[in-house]
């Protein structure tokens, strides 16, 4: 009966993890274990934490983000998509194969030199960040990078912000001198590691060692639904590299490895053998493997958030903050929407469509899709229209739910993970959150009796 | 001053002017002091809440 009363409000929800309740509370983002689902208590001190207006809406709050105004703080200029392997999940692969003209380096300069006067315009004061080759493969092409480093370098005194230029993920297939001497400079390099690859793994663990021992190395491994072995794969791959991040890949019904409801429930029995890895492990090496996770790790994304208790209505900045530039000097969203043309926001001829960019943000307002009815709705931040487009849902006010299933089940191993710490190992999440530079706010009781003990 | 109750990082106690003092126990700072104890446990409530503070409009896809 209870149960029935918890799992039809919106305004709180129950979890069953392992034999183990929680409730929480979507907006405040807390959570408690609760032991006895059959207590007569239960109803009331729910009631007596409604009082103080947890399980309750900020109604205030969702007029404010919606009147924030939107700033250009990162351009990706994708100059081809000329690249080395053909990777099957890759979302400009259907390109690789025509001949688009490159954009030439005047036409970058354009382009860099127009949003750079965009955000004068607003006097907007937050730094610009170019990155560059997200469609393509950098080092094919790296002596177009250091020219446009140049030029940045040149034009970036004559505005009132900074900029930031940011080389693209490699696949490290083929390595110049050049580009080893420039990121042993830079001290940081993301590669980018296609597991069902053998050619390129044995490649990158040759070539990663060609950077110098001080350059921050992180692997990210585009993960699909029939990977096993989660932990031995992280592991793996954390005596390579600094960081490891595994973050699901976005890719239609009809390819090599798609995301269906049945797939997702077998990956999570995979999460469910990770988490239970994790937590036989020692302080200290538990520790060690979670400050390996990398800054795309959707595990890691989780647990941050989990932790935070950070509220996210954005999905990502696509659209609102970020601009995707084709070799055909289109702009879209995002770098995976690329040649569709009901994404196209604008072009360096025609300047920025706002009609579309008003169409695209509507398609992400977590306040006004199903979203707003979802619990963790704050962890997740929306779906990823990139994703939504490789299953070809058409509809703006149509969410991907095969997304909202991979989330739900990360969250809830997410959860489990860090609520077993929190009972039983609490100085393991405050030294992760401080590492990580994150704000604990899991100090309350978890026991949702204690917690009720003092309110009342 | 009454015994102090405690829930994460905050407390609540009466001091010797008989007000309710609710304090952030990490930097001990007190914020705010009540006549009444449920006004002093709804401050505490907002603080955990912290809706503000917890907004993040930044995140990576």
């Amino acid at each position: 009966m209870l149960i029935d009363m918890i799992k039809s409000s919106d305004d709180m929800y129950l979890y069953e993890i392992n034999d183990q309740f929680f409730i929480l509370d979507p907006y405040s983002q807390m959570f408690w274990f609760v032991k006895d689902l059959e207590d007569d208590s239960l109803l009331s001190n729910i009631d007596q934490l409604k009082k103080y207006n947890f399980f309750k809406q900020t109604k205030e709050l969702v007029i404010d983000i919606k009147e924030l105004k939107e700033d250009i703080k990162h351009i990706v200029i994708n100059p081809t998509f000329e690249c080395n392997l053909d990777c099957w999940y890759c979302y400009s692969r259907d390109y690789h194969h025509i001949d688009f003209e490159r954009i030439s380096l005047i036409d970058i300069q354009r382009t860099i030199s127009y949003f750079a006067d965009y955000k004068n315009k607003l006097n907007s004061t937050t730094p610009l960040a170019v990155s560059m080759f997200f469609t393509s493969e950098i080092t094919l092409d790296f002596s177009l990078f250091k020219e446009v480093e140049r030029y940045v370098n040149q034009i970036k005194k004559e505005y009132n912000f900074d900029f930031y230029l940011f080389p693209a993920s490699t696949n490290l297939m083929s390595l110049s001198d050049e580009f080893v001497d420039f990121i042993n400079e830079y001290g940081y390099v993301n590669v980018s590691l296609d597991l069902e690859n053998k050619e390129q793994i044995e490649t990158v663990l040759k070539n990663i060692s060609r950077f110098d021992a001080t350059v921050v190395k992180h692997c990210i491994i585009p993960l699909n639904s029939k990977m096993i072995n989660l932990f031995s794969t992280y592991s793996t791959y954390m005596k390579s590299f600094n960081y490891v991040s595994m973050r699901p890949v976005r890719v239609t019904p009809n390819s090599k490895i798609p995301w269906t409801e049945k797939s997702v429930s077998d990956f999570k029995l995979e999460l469910v053998k990770l988490i239970e890895k994790l937590l036989s492990l020692n302080e200290e090496e538990l520790l060690d493997f979670l400050y390996k996770l990398g800054s795309s790790d959707y595990l890691a994304r989780f647990i941050d958030r989990i932790i935070s208790r950070k509220r996210y209505y954005k999905r990502c900045l696509a659209g609102k903050n970020e601009i995707a530039i084709s070799p055909d000097m289109n702009f879209y969203p995002c770098s995976g929407l690329i040649g569709i043309e009901k994404y196209k926001i604008g072009s360096m001829s025609e300047g920025l469509f706002s009609n579309n960019i008003t169409e695209f943000k509507k398609s992400k307002d977590i306040f006004t899709l199903e979203c707003k009815e979802c619990p963790i709705r704050y962890y997740c931040g929306g779906p990823c229209e990139d994703w939504k487009s490789k299953l070809n849902i058409k509809k703006i006010e149509e969410i991907n739910h095969i997304e909202c299933l991979v989330n739900h089940v990360y969250f809830k191993n997410a959860i489990f993970l860090v609520s077993k710490l929190c009972a039983n190992k609490r100085v393991i999440i405050s030294n992760y959150a401080e590492e990580k530079g994150i704000e604990n706010r899991l100090s309350y009781p978890l026991n949702f009796e204690d917690f009720v003990l003092f309110f009342s | 001053m009454s015994d102090k109750e405690t829930c994460g990082d905050f407390e609540i106690y009466k001091d010797e002017e008989n007000w309710w003092v609710v304090k952030d126990t990490r930097d001990n700072k007190i914020i705010g002091k009540f006549q009444k104890k449920d006004d002093a446990l709804e401050k505490v409530a907002v603080f955990l809440q912290d809706d503000e503070e917890r907004l993040e409009s930044e995140s990576t896809c």
